[in-house]
């Protein structure tokens, strides 16, 4: 630690460092990695970059070479890795190459290294001291920098080499004997750091069969498993543990942690499950070990969004907001308080602004649910829980998701949704009472809503709206009023999973969340005048769902029968059929990861249009999807990087929404960049929205 | 058994000269080699007899560190498991930091009908079903992918035994078994043509896990350490997987409770999707 310390403070932050050396060509490549123990360290003077080494390294001339405490390294040199130099713990040298001379020099600035050549002739490796001007080698030796001295030791009957860089050119290095050599080791005994030295001679030992089994290890494994004259253990074959070491593990979990190849006897601490109880009792908590984490008073994000729109909006028809640039800022909170073993309170909600003309509701009326428009403070879910082992009962307000669909669900019309922006929707939450029992892997479900909380819609002076009139109007919403099926939502589901299939039947009755258009017309003073109200219409609906998978493909499916009252709304059957499906073979040879494929067609039968007078609209402008194939194609370039392809092909009004984006996270931020393109028929949504194109940056911080 | 013995006692011998002679302890212990005492699938089964759990809790902490950024994703994670048989299993696990990803979790079923898995996003309160295909894909960005998460699969592997080595640090007997798909639609499913397990003799424990991908290059390797024992079964407290030079993930533990009691709605859709398991 304390090394790694000294070197990465001498190099400093520089955008080269820590760059993977391996990936870098070096002119003299003289050396691969064979094993690593613990923590061995490169750095290379040719281009200031530092790597922890790993087997299979490449070694390369203008090297330092750095090991840690309670490390070794083995290193192969030449082609056929016929010599090998083991560095101790706590050693540092430094690489040169000799080019025209075929030699290696090494200079040792600390530790312990050892060094053996098993071919005839002279050896290829030379070793100095921290300031000796010669070099000297040996078929085996041993090493030592100690108290600033070096020491070198012989460790076969072969003679001594000494080599001299200015001699380049020389055809045989000088040989000398033991007696011409500083500071022979031959009765030096270190008692730190160890040093023991092998008492026979690798270039003695007799070379090794290849056994059938060692073969096919070493094709498997490489030719280290072969290796006997150096770490030929069976580190060799399932690598080290060079990304173990305790100093290592420290500073990946911030604390002292170690690794322990052997088998300890040790008790983990005891019970972290939940007990098993009976007879409907009180659910009891996940409780783990340990648990002393602090938990916050709320879960804060802050979104930003900057949008830019390529056109002014329509100026023929009513004083629509004419801003070609629109901001959102949006801080989001939530927080779960678990106040029993089955009791817990949930809550989520954003305060937000932006520059959206006619958007959002007064202060004073922040908390009307019911309102069309938006409020500057949200009070998303606020719901409290009780559970049993055989159901929960939940009342407050809750966002409700039950349908099948992954982008379009016909069931999830129940789900109360902001649209204010369409291509942004917030799931606003409904004011709810229910209760889900459960009977093995089936769970009915019943849900009653109180008090409606209908879909928002774009605000009528909003680029976005598609209520384009000259009449000069006004738009008042109508609740059905009472206590009564035609008044109050109630909402049944049976869900569960069989024969390898999630299964989903449902149930609603009550006003549709989607409203229609009423035209009242009073005459006033011998003139006219329109108000249009939306009028929450009674519908009934039964819909069925599955979701299930073939292979890689899972596939989902929604059927959903509407009737409407009196004739005042459409009766229709929607359908959605959808899959998705993960590529992550053939995007490799692109350099993605994966790609992600979700698609999904929506179709629509018509049974009965409205039909009832004054009746000006149905709710025909909130079902977008009567003949359509919608989905995304998300092109994973890692965990970070994303790019997404999303498509909404309107067959019926010819027409077609695309957005392209680009997505990156980085630690706890998250960038969106995308571009949203509309075009269809003049009456169709996405026709209304041809002068909406628009690119548009989103920022999201998780504190 | 001969051989068994021989290379034991060979091995006892060795492990002498070690200790008295040679600095860089284990550097230069020669190998031990022999053939294996017992074919790879008896090893595996016993493996699977001696070491597996009815039931594990896990509270886990999750290292995932970019190799050429040095950038480190710290997560938490916590785990449950519940198995009556090999084709009757059941697991849930689920992120509970950072608060990015925190509630995202995962639900398997392991049934002798087949295998479903349910994807819980918070963001999009819906549990969705993912296909098993995807088993190969690597789970929450972490170097495990969800297969390896499932453990060994006895039924859908051949295993051959190939030799029988010393362990790392020369203590012990190890086996060398390798793991091959029993078809290659299963080897397509997992994203690997064989895997390389160095198997603890003695205890049956899997040490270290080198993985192939379908072409038959190396891919990445799994090391298993810090093992503690806990009512007669071993387990490791750290696990490391190398994808070498990309990324590497470190999964310690930090409490485990085995063949404890997990409440069955552990193991149910409604305990994700009513988010019980959100703090």
């Amino acid at each position: 630690m304390a090394l790694s310390g000294i070197i990465f403070y001498s190099l400093g932050p520089s955008p080269l460092f820590a760059q993977d050396f391996r990936t870098r060509s070096y002119k003299y490549p003289i050396g691969i990695v064979k094993s690593v123990e613990g923590t061995a360290i490169a750095l290379s003077n040719f281009d200031r970059t530092l790597q922890y080494l790993h087997r299979g390294d490449q070694i390369s001339n203008k090297l330092r070479l750095a090991t840690r405490s309670d490390s070794k390294i083995v290193i192969s040199l030449g082609k056929s890795g016929e010599s090998f130099i083991t560095l101790g713990p706590n050693t540092r040298i430094s690489i040169l190459y000799q080019s025209n001379s075929a030699k290696t020099l090494i200079r040792m600035i600390q530790g312990t290294l050892r060094y053996t050549h098993n071919v005839p002739g002279a050896p290829d490796v030379f070793i100095a001291g921290k300031s000796s001007a010669h070099y000297y080698s040996s078929h085996a030796f041993d090493a030592v920098i100690h108290s600033d001295k070096f020491y070198f030791r012989k460790n076969s009957n072969s003679r001594v080499y000494k080599y001299t860089p200015r001699n380049v050119g020389e055809k045989d290095p000088l040989e000398i004997g033991s007696r011409d050599l500083e500071l022979l080791t031959e009765n030096f005994k270190l008692n730190k750091p160890t040093y023991r030295v092998r008492k026979k001679s690798t270039s003695q030992e007799p070379k090794k069969e290849k056994t059938p089994e060692l073969a096919e290890a070493a094709s498997i494994f490489g030719e280290s498993v072969l290796d006997t004259s150096s770490s030929s253990n069976i580190d060799d074959i399932f690598g080290s543990s060079e990304s173990s070491s305790d100093e290592q593990l420290g500073d990946i979990f911030g604390e002292e942690t170690s690794y322990q190849t052997r088998k300890e006897k040790k008790k983990v601490k005891g019970n972290i499950g939940l007990q098993l109880e009976k007879e409907n009792p009180p659910l009891p908590r996940v409780e783990m070990a340990n648990e002393d984490e602090e938990i916050g008073p709320f879960d804060i994000s802050l979104y930003l969004k900057s949008t830019f729109y390529s056109a002014l909006p329509r100026q023929d028809v009513g004083s629509i907001d004419s801003s070609s640039f629109h901001q959102d800022v949006r801080v989001t909170l939530g927080n779960k308080l678990n106040l029993s073993s089955s009791e817990s309170l949930t809550f989520s909600g954003w305060l937000e602004g932006s520059n959206r003309k006619n958007v959002y509701n007064d202060v004073g009326n922040t908390l009307d649910f019911q309102s069309s428009k938006r409020n500057y403070f949200n009070l998303n879910e606020l719901y409290y829980t009780q559970s049993t082992s055989d159901y929960d009962i939940q009342f407050g307000k809750k966002v409700v998701k039950v349908g099948k669909g992954i982008i379009y669900s016909p069931t999830d019309s129940i789900s109360a949704t902001d649209v204010t922006v369409p291509t942004s929707p917030l799931f606003i939450g409904n004011v709810i009472l229910s209760l889900d029992y459960y009977l093995k892997n089936w769970t009915l479900s019943t849900i009653f809503f109180p008090v409606i909380v209908p879909n928002k819609s774009p605000a009528q002076n909003s680029r976005w709206t598609t209520l384009y009139t000259d009449i000069d109007y006004q738009l008042e919403q109508e609740f059905p009023s009472g206590f009564s099926l035609k008044s109050k939502q109630i909402f049944v589901k049976l869900e569960g999973t069989h024969w390898g299939t999630d299964w989903m039947f449902s149930f609603f009755n009550g006003p549709n969340s989607n409203p229609v258009i009423r035209n009242d017309i009073e005459v006033v003073n011998n003139e006219p005048q329109f108000t249009l109200v939306q009028e929450y219409i009674p519908i009934t609906f039964l819909s069925m769902g599955f979701s299930t998978t073939f292979k890689g493909l899972e596939v989902h499916g929604e059927i959903l029968n509407q009737n409407a009252q009196d004739g005042k709304d459409d009766s229709f059957t929607a359908f959605m059929l959808g899959g998705r499906y993960t590529l992550d073979r053939v995007p490799k040879n692109f350099g993605l990861n994966s790609i992600d494929i979700i698609i999904e067609h929506g179709r629509e039968n018509l049974r009965s249009s409205q039909t009832r007078p004054f009746y000006a609209l149905s709710s025909i402008g909130s079902r977008l999807y009567q003949n359509s194939w919608l989905g995304t194609i998300i092109f994973n370039v890692n965990d970070e990087l994303s790019f997404n392809y999303d498509f909404h092909f309107d067959n019926k009004n010819d027409g077609e929404a695309i957005i392209y984006g680009i997505n990156y996270t980085y630690g706890s931020s998250q960038w969106r960049a995308k571009m949203e393109t509309f075009e269809g028929s003049d009456d169709s949504n996405f026709g209304l929205w041809r002068d909406n194109d628009n690119i548009s940056l989103e920022y999201n911080y998780t504190f | 058994m001969k051989n068994s013995s021989t290379s034991n006692r060979i091995k006892s011998i060795r492990s002498s000269l070690v200790l008295t002679s040679f600095f860089f302890a284990g550097a230069f212990i020669s190998p031990v080699y022999s053939k294996c005492d017992k074919s790879g699938s008896d090893i595996m089964n016993q493996q699977n007899k001696k070491q597996s759990a009815a039931t594990e809790q896990e509270e886990q902490e999750i290292v995932i560190l970019d190799i050429a950024t040095k950038k480190k994703e710290t997560r938490g994670m916590k785990r449950f498991m519940r198995k009556k048989s090999d084709d009757d299993k059941k697991s849930v696990m689920y992120f509970d930091s950072p608060k990015t990803i925190k509630g995202s979790g995962l639900l398997s079923w392991k049934t002798p009908e087949g295998d479903n898995q349910w994807l819980y996003i918070p963001e999009l309160k819906k549990l969705q079903r993912i296909a098993s295909g995807s088993r190969k894909n690597y789970f929450m960005g972490t170097d495990f992918t969800y297969a390896d998460l499932e453990g060994e699969d006895l039924k859908k592997n051949q295993y051959t035994c190939s030799q029988e080595v010393s362990c790392q640090k020369g203590k012990s007997t190890c086996y060398v078994i390798e793991a091959k798909p029993i078809s290659d639609k299963e080897a397509r499913n997992i994203g690997y043509s064989k895997r390389m397990l160095l198997v603890d003799k003695k205890d049956l424990i899997t040490l270290k896990i080198v993985f192939f991908d379908l072409k038959g290059q190396k891919l990445k390797t799994a090391e298993y350490a810090n093992w503690v024992e806990d009512k007669g079964l071993w387990r490791p407290n750290l696990a490391i997987m190398d994808r070498h030079g990309v990324q590497k993930t470190y999964i310690k533990v930090n409490a485990r409770t085995l063949n404890g009691s997990i409440d069955d709605m552990v193991l149910t859709k409604r305990f994700l999707e009513k988010e019980m398991h959100i703090k």
